[in-house]
């Protein structure tokens, strides 16, 4: 690991359990998960085939549409991807949707929703039958987004591209999905190195971008209604104390989560800072506990 | 921004999937069709849909159906991959060697009987898009980069 990596990473020493195991895990090199697209086959079919067609694939524990794929340079050029039957994701990216829990019928929003793994997985989830308004700010990344609805031949998305800070408050959704943009630090196994968070005028900026998308998340979701907060970085700036204001407000409540791994709690503080005592109700992912990269996830519900 | 189309335009899209690949209309049914200015989407119908429409801007809507000219409509990829598996007509079964060449882009001879025009590729029961038929040959119309990543 680089210099810099130790570094970001160093603050983090008293905060992530076995420290040396996280430090090693970083090193490993990341096993590549894909999502059997259930619209088109079921996980059980899905595997005869792909296995058929002489791929090494083994069923991931816990979430029946998961599969680690081996030997395959590319999975993003095969024949069975060409025809939707999979999405190329990682393991801890596919537990916001299941999280969030849509039914058929319901109206879901997406708020940050480029590139569109978890849009597409919340469609799927939702047997296709619903609506998911899928938004992403900037119009060339919903490209990437709409190529995923077009191959997975997912019917329920709709795509729009407002700021999310200013998606239009006259609609109210039952539930929402919050993947802010955030400082990766996540990824980096996947060998996206961060870079955001060590400038901290951008991570200060990040960290008011995600407060004000939470906010604005929050209004336009309806009395009762459901939300879910991920982010990819372990930085608890960006993740427990952006919840603990909205928590603190008043304006939701956080709800339990079942994770079918290993994994951690969220913190009940960092630095001088204390977080309201159902911090606890969140998950934080690390990759010596699950073999993917980190993460963190919020599950709240909006007071009446 | 793409707009419901009306009850003449439906039918005119039932009836080209009707008679030219023989796709039943039932096979659309529960879906709603949208005229965009070059292409046709279809999305699944839901009873706040027509509200969603008036109360955002829907960049887009489904997955595109149809590409339209004034002088042709030419099927979809995605739009086959979905409702492909309807069709009696006009649907071309490739081998092996005719997938590798199909997918390269080269054109292979058509299997006769076979109308000139648009026509659904298929290999071992699995829809894999769009082809033209012409002059004894047969042509991939899948796009340049999806095909090529194959």
């Amino acid at each position: 690991m680089n210099e810099k990596m130790i570094q970001t990473f160093n603050r983090y020493r008293d905060m992530i359990p076995d420290y040396e195991g996280f430090l090693w895990a970083l090193e490993q090199p990341l096993p590549i998960t894909i999502r059997a697209n259930t619209l088109k086959l079921g996980p059980g079919p899905f595997q005869n085939l792909m296995r058929e067609q002489g791929y090494d694939l083994e069923p991931v524990e816990g979430i029946e549409e998961a599969f680690i794929l081996r030997g395959v340079e590319s999975p993003g050029s095969t024949l069975e991807y060409f025809l939707g039957y999979y999405q190329v994701q990682g393991l801890t990216s596919m537990l916001p949707a299941k999280i969030l829990g849509p039914r058929p019928g319901e109206i879901i929003l997406d708020l940050c929703a480029a590139p569109g793994g978890k849009t597409t997985h919340l469609a799927q989830l939702m047997g296709d039958r619903g609506l998911v308004v899928a938004n992403d700010f900037k119009f060339e990344r919903t490209h990437v987004l709409r190529s995923h609805i077009d191959r997975l031949g997912i019917l329920s998305v709709l795509v729009c591209c407002y700021s999310g800070q200013a998606f239009p408050l006259r609609r109210k959704f039952d539930r929402v999905l919050l993947d802010p943009p955030c400082s990766a630090e996540g990824t980096y196994r996947a060998g996206l190195p961060p870079t955001r968070s060590e400038n901290p005028k951008v991570a200060r900026h990040l960290v008011r971008v995600q407060k004000e998308l939470l906010r604005h998340a929050l209004e336009v979701l309806r009395p009762g209604g459901t939300l879910v907060y991920s982010t990819c970085t372990y930085a608890p700036e960006e993740n427990e104390a952006v919840v603990n204001e909205a928590v603190k407000e008043g304006k939701a409540e956080l709800l339990p989560i079942f994770i079918p791994f290993p994994h951690s709690k969220g913190l009940p503080s960092w630095k001088d800072e204390s977080y309201h005592p159902d911090m606890g109700k969140t998950v934080r992912l690390y990759p010596h506990q699950v073999n993917s990269w980190g993460f963190f996830i919020a599950h709240l519900r909006k007071r009446s | 921004m793409p707009t419901f189309a009306s009850e003449a335009e439906r039918k005119k899209i039932l009836d080209y999937f009707s008679n030219r690949f023989g796709i039943p209309e039932k096979a659309f049914e529960g879906f709603c069709f949208l005229m965009g200015e070059r292409k046709i989407w279809i999305v699944r119908d839901h009873p706040e849909l027509e509200r969603i429409f008036n109360q955002l801007k829907i960049e887009s809507a489904g997955i595109p159906l149809l590409r339209t000219k004034p002088s042709m409509w030419k099927p979809t990829t995605a739009g086959l991959h979905l409702f492909g598996l309807h069709a009696t007509r006009n649907v071309v079964d490739l081998d092996g060697d005719a997938l590798r060449a199909f997918l390269k882009r080269e054109p292979i001879d058509s299997p006769l009987p076979l109308e000139p025009g648009f026509v659904i590729v298929r290999w071992q029961g699995k829809i894999l898009g769009c082809g033209v038929n012409g002059k004894g040959r047969l042509r991939s119309q899948i796009s340049q980069p999806r095909g090529r990543s194959l």
